[in-house]
């Protein structure tokens, strides 16, 4: 494990909003993030990314009670958007930027660790891609 | 996250919502090696390996 992976490993939990704890970027979340078409997890397009919307979704999906963002991920989009726009009200406009900035830190952290699996080579592995 | 919960007996809530997603990856990994799989560091995407190659300066004399 190189420094970088063993830094991202070990990254501390961090809060950019005062007064609202928000559960980690977790493979639960991340599914929900994907489910709603958040655009920090969507291939980029031709559309510019709406960062501002994707926070604020972000904060919703990782500070709310957890049964109604489940319940609201699994509903129309209108339903998610407005539920999320409603949580999102009380979060002050000046910690929008450090929210976009740990939700990238987070991303970045979890892309470090990912692997490719291939299959195993044989006896004769010495031109076999290094095994990370 | 049956791989982690199974090596881990870790319930199903703290994985999906508790352990951070960096970790699942970095502990997934060691289960993947633990068992014998060949892993590697995830290609680029196909964009940045095309404009990397369109970078590379032919050398003619190379012959």
């Amino acid at each position: 494990m190189n420094d970088t992976r063993a830094n991202d490993f070990l990254r501390p939990e961090s809060s950019p909003i005062p007064g609202l704890k928000l559960r980690p970027l977790s493979s639960g979340s991340y599914a929900l993030l994907a489910r709603t078409k958040n655009a920090f997890v969507q291939p980029p397009g031709d559309a510019a990314p709406d960062h501002l919307s994707a926070a604020l979704e972000y904060a919703f999906i990782h500070a709310a009670p957890l049964d109604l963002v489940i319940r609201a991920a699994h509903s129309s989009p209108d339903v998610f958007r407005a539920e999320a726009f409603r949580f999102s009200e009380s979060i002050p406009v000046d910690k929008i930027a450090p929210l976009i900035a740990e939700v990238e830190a987070g991303l970045l952290a979890a892309s470090a660790q990912s692997v490719d699996v291939l299959p195993r080579p044989g006896a004769d592995d010495k031109d076999a891609p290094p095994n990370s | 996250m049956f791989t982690l919960a199974k090596e881990t007996g870790w319930p199903e809530h703290f994985i999906l919502w508790e352990l951070p997603l960096w970790r699942a990856l970095a502990y997934q990994h060691c289960a993947l090696w633990q068992n014998g799989a060949w892993t590697v560091m995830p290609s680029a995407p196909p964009e940045e390996q095309v404009d990397a190659l369109a970078a590379m300066e032919i050398d003619d004399d190379a012959d």
